[in-house]
């Protein structure tokens, strides 16, 4: 398989597409669950998970997980409620935001921001996973390392790695307050 | 000859500029354009050093340097009353040490992306108001508003023409439009890349989350019009995928 940022790009244009297609009034309705999901993993998920995980298991069958397999478990097991996360806001009734969307020029540069933001997030999340994780993916021969210079340069910009936790929080507030506004 | 075409084009452009914002303001109504006026002007002082830029640079490094104060002890020695000259010494030495936020080399840029950004802000502001009546008015003062944008970002074209239609048969043309697309496109990706080196060096790794925090608010602030209409067709838990 190619460079990791190949597949960073696919995921980022594709979000972009999916923000022309639905219109960014409802993406932005994405956008907050991917928020609320980014905060939840990485203000109590990453930190407190990976010792849960050995203490629970050390309970159950005794014995300590080495330390790659608590990186399989997390990197693989985030990366899935995150995409879970995702689907669950493309799904069925979505969260779109009241109001009507900007046509034009203007409304194409929205539903534009608004899809690199979320191909971005989303994006950007899952290869955190990986980076953090010291990439489990490798083990499986997947996607191979090391990085490219790019791909290197890129990974220091992941989201999570330049956005507080806390500020997920804030966001989803100001998101909140503009959804049931009259 | 490249210098006379050049001129020409400018002349143009500022004629059009003109004429479109005219049309603009005749459509939009007087209140929308005195908003845009007001967001201009402001842009304008404060994009220029010799006005409010310099001052307003000054004082972008100055709160940044209050809060670097309070954040590297100084709260602490105000709640505390802890005034003494060694804990104030120490709390300076750290905070000098530190690179102001926009450095000299940076502040032309900083001043021009105020102005800018003053300006869409006032032409996004102007978009939430109401059209009115007066459109003779709106129509001069949209004209007035399109000659101040002329005589502010014209001057900044270069001298030289950036692209001339030399071949005019129609594999020429064609091949000129695919070349004037390609000059296009990457003077939108130096555009892009010189706003995004600005904003990290200016503001670091948050420039980031400042650039996802402005995209929420623009892009929600806009969806305000035309509320009622679009509740009952897409809002609420409406809006299927």
């Amino acid at each position: 398989m190619g460079p990791f940022e190949y597949l960073w790009l696919t995921v980022f244009f594709f979000f972009i597409l999916i923000a022309f297609v639905r219109g960014y009034h409802r993406e932005l309705g994405a956008t907050t669950l991917i928020f609320v999901a980014l905060f939840l993993i990485t203000y109590f998920a990453v930190p407190k998970l990976p010792t849960i995980i050995n203490k629970l298991y050390r309970e159950t069958f005794h014995i300590s997980l080495s330390q790659r397999s608590i990186e399989h478990i997390m990197a693989s097991g985030l990366s899935v409620i995150f995409i879970a996360i995702i689907f669950a806001s493309y799904a069925g009734d979505t969260f779109a935001f009241k109001g009507k969307p900007t046509k034009g020029f203007t409304g194409f540069l929205y539903n534009l921001l608004v899809g690199a933001m979320n191909g971005y997030l989303v994006a950007g999340a899952l290869w955190y996973f990986q980076d953090y994780f010291h990439y489990p993916v490798t083990d499986f021969h997947i996607l191979q390392l090391p990085l490219t210079t790019t791909g290197e340069h890129i990974a220091n910009f992941l989201p999570p790695y330049v956005v507080p936790p806390i500020f997920w929080a804030v966001l989803v507030g100001v998101m909140l307050i503009f959804r049931v506004r009259k | 000859m490249s210098g006379n075409t050049a001129e020409l084009q400018a002349n143009i452009l500022f004629w059009i500029i003109i004429a479109l914002f005219a049309w603009q303001g005749y459509q939009r109504g007087i209140w929308s354009e005195l908003t845009k006026l007001a967001f201009i002007i402001a842009g304008f002082l404060l994009g220029m050093p010799e006005y409010l830029g310099k001052t307003l640079v000054k004082l972008v490094n100055n709160i940044t340097f209050a809060i670097q104060f309070l954040i590297h002890g100084g709260a602490t020695a105000i709640i505390t009353g802890n005034f003494n000259a060694t804990t104030l010494n120490k709390i300076f030495t750290e905070i000098k040490r530190l690179p102001p936020p926009i450095p000299k080399e940076n502040a032309e840029m900083a001043m021009f992306l105020a102005m800018v950004f003053l300006i869409l802000i006032g032409y996004l502001v102007s978009t939430l108001l109401k059209k009115d009546k007066m459109p003779g008015m709106a129509l001069v003062i949209g004209a007035l508003n399109g000659y101040l944008l002329s005589i502010i970002f014209l001057p900044l074209l270069p001298d030289e023409p950036p692209f001339t239609f030399k071949d005019m048969s129609v594999t020429g043309v064609v091949k000129q439009l695919g070349e004037l697309f390609s000059y296009l496109v990457e003077l939108l990706i130096k555009g892009v890349a010189g706003l995004l080196n600005f904003m990290f060096d200016t503001f670091g790794t948050w420039a980031i989350p400042i650039i996802l925090f402005a995209i929420v608010i623009i892009t929600l602030a806009s969806l305000t019009r035309g509320k009622k209409k679009s509740s009952a067709s897409s809002g609420g838990t409406g809006g299927g995928s």
